[in-house]
């Protein structure tokens, strides 16, 4: 009965608009190896391997099947579905402050897979575009596929070896944290609604993994980013509680050139089952000729797992927008508690505060929020 | 948990070494290094959303916005809406009475950045006006990728006061084939009419 009750509730709440979050990295090395261990895609995120399921299981307070809607469909096994509904509430003070709701996810997701080549579409709810005031949108531009593509693997049957990937998505760079204020998602190459049309070769080991993409600015709709150019990221698990990566990014856009050079690292500490993960970039840019300015991102996070059902996060986060001009760079501290009610529903209490100019000459407004965020997997 | 306190300690030690405010106060080197990654977060004025109707993550598009909703003020720069919704915010077009609302609305804006912006008003807002023909009329594209609308505009001041024409797209299929009027020709790129 609990699981119609939470289908219920959280189809309630969730709103229609959609801000989606991949799959959580602090599960790599604390939980498996790699993010396709646990999911469909090669970049995580999205639709669970059965290995996902499974660990998903683990990962609550209620004991129930973790399979798409509870097991309540019989799906074939070339077909995985899937879907994440999300909405945040709280107080938000970014200097003025005030109440929000924030309608942020409704999509399902789809794959088909036969003969090594799957074929996934990813279809949601999206901001409309504005249209005036006191119009309304079209239905039509409330919906969009934020992901669809077509991909090849070398290991039909397994989660590893080499993976081809032609069609719109997120090319994998970095951590990728779930949450896109992070400053290395934010500021780092790969904010929200960064997806576009790719080409992307991938290989995974359990030892190590490399990936390259190719991507343009979407010539289709108006979108998020207008950069066009290659993304490679790499990583090596020295051990299996220990990995290094590098990762380079190089765009161009409307006069604006940019390089993005970075490594990341991450500690699983099994004694305190806590995973310290980070992400450090130098980026380089041109803006219409020489003249550019030279920025920082980073982003460090540690994870505590206390028990099955409560995951802390404490992240800080540094960004520093022109490294030769004092006061432009900013600092975040974000401490964020998930409680998993079932293998499906998740709340999480997000709180952060963020201050400018820390210990420059000058800087700016304090920021702040605190948010309930509700989280239902199909 | 000492590696974090490291991590943090490595990545605050990175601050700004230098203290003078030489950046370019242009249109350019404002959209592309503060209007963009600043304001034009996926829900707020990306081309994606083009939250309230303007757009400010590409040098024309920001140019667009603040001449066709009258953003800037050079005469009297410190009345601009531009520099007011980020100094002392405004009621919200989509929640009047929610009270002033402070831009960006998701983060603060540092007060250097702030500042650049003042100054770039203050010198006449290079690269964000409407550039009037012999009739003091531009021209300009809105609307989407998908669905884009092309106007001829009256020039006042540097900004869009209102439609003057709006303009059909070419339709070479029609019978007989339709040319676009050619006071609507944005062949220049820049918003002023060729003709």
């Amino acid at each position: 009965m609990h699981k119609v009750v939470v289908i219920v509730i959280a189809l309630a709440v969730v709103g229609t608009a959609s801000r989606p979050a991949a799959a959580y990295p602090q599960y790599q090395l604390s939980r498996d190896q790699t993010c396709a261990g646990c999911h469909v895609s090669p970049a995580g995120g999205g639709l669970l391997t059965e290995n996902g399921y499974s660990v998903a299981e683990t990962q609550a307070k209620l004991t129930d099947s973790s399979a798409f809607m509870y097991g309540l469909f019989k799906l074939p096994a070339w077909l995985a579905l899937g879907g994440d509904l999300r909405s945040s509430t709280g107080y938000i003070q970014t200097p003025d402050g005030g109440f929000a709701f924030i309608p942020m996810q409704g999509d399902v997701y789809a794959a088909a897979t036969a003969r090594g080549f799957t074929l996934h579409v990813t279809v949601g709810a999206r901001p409309a575009q504005w249209v005036g005031l006191g119009n309304t949108p079209a239905i039509i531009d409330r919906f969009w596929s934020r992901e669809h593509y077509l991909m090849w693997q070398q290991n039909e049957n397994g989660h590893d070896g080499l993976f081809v990937r032609v069609g719109r998505f997120m090319p994998v760079f970095g951590l990728r944290f779930a949450e896109h204020p992070d400053y290395t998602r934010r500021f780092g190459g790969v904010p929200l609604y960064g997806e576009t049309y790719a080409a992307a070769v991938e290989y995974i080991k359990d030892a190590w993994e490399a990936h390259l993409t190719g991507f343009i600015e979407d010539p289709l709709i108006d979108t998020v980013v207008h950069d066009s150019g290659a993304a490679g990221y790499a990583e090596v698990r020295l051990n299996p509680r220990l990995q290094v990566g590098g990762e380079l990014m190089v765009t161009s856009s409307d006069g604006l050139a940019r390089v993005r050079g970075g490594a990341t690292g991450k500690l699983y500490l099994p004694s305190a089952d806590t995973l310290i993960q980070a992400e450090l970039q130098v980026v380089h840019q041109q803006v219409n000729g020489p003249r550019g300015p030279n920025q920082i991102v980073g982003y460090a996070m540690a994870s505590k797992f206390f028990g099955a059902a409560l995951m802390l996060d404490v992240g800080i986060g540094h960004f520093d927008e022109n490294l030769a001009i004092s006061g432009l760079a900013r600092d975040a501290i974000d401490a964020n508690l998930h409680f998993f009610l079932d293998s499906h529903l998740e709340l999480v209490w997000q709180n952060r505060l963020e201050v400018l100019g820390l210990g420059q000459s000058s800087g700016g407004p304090t920021g702040a929020w605190s948010l309930l965020h509700l989280h239902y997997r199909l | 948990m000492k590696r974090l306190v490291l991590i943090g300690a490595l990545l605050g030690a990175s601050g700004a070494c230098g203290v003078n405010d030489d950046r370019p106060p242009t249109l350019e080197y404002i959209t592309q290094t503060i209007l963009a990654p600043t304001c034009a977060a996926a829900e707020c004025h990306s081309a994606f959303k083009m939250e309230v109707g303007d757009q400010f993550d590409a040098v024309e598009a920001t140019r667009r916005s603040i001449v066709n909703n009258v953003l800037v003020d050079t005469l009297d720069p410190k009345a601009s809406e531009l520099y007011g919704s980020i100094t002392v915010g405004y009621p919200s077009l989509l929640n009047p009475g929610s009270g002033n609302v402070r831009m960006p609305f998701d983060a603060p804006m540092p007060d250097a950045d702030v500042a650049l912006i003042l100054r770039w008003i203050e010198g006449g807002a290079p690269g964000a006006q409407c550039l009037p023909n012999a009739q003091g009329n531009g021209c300009f594209v809105t609307g989407t990728k998908r669905a884009p609308a092309y106007h001829v505009v009256r020039c006042v001041d540097g900004n869009a006061v209102e439609i003057v024409q709006d303009c059909p797209l070419a339709d070479p299929t029609a019978t007989p084939p339709r040319p676009q009027p050619s006071v609507c020709s944005i062949a220049t790129g820049n918003g002023q009419c060729t003709k």
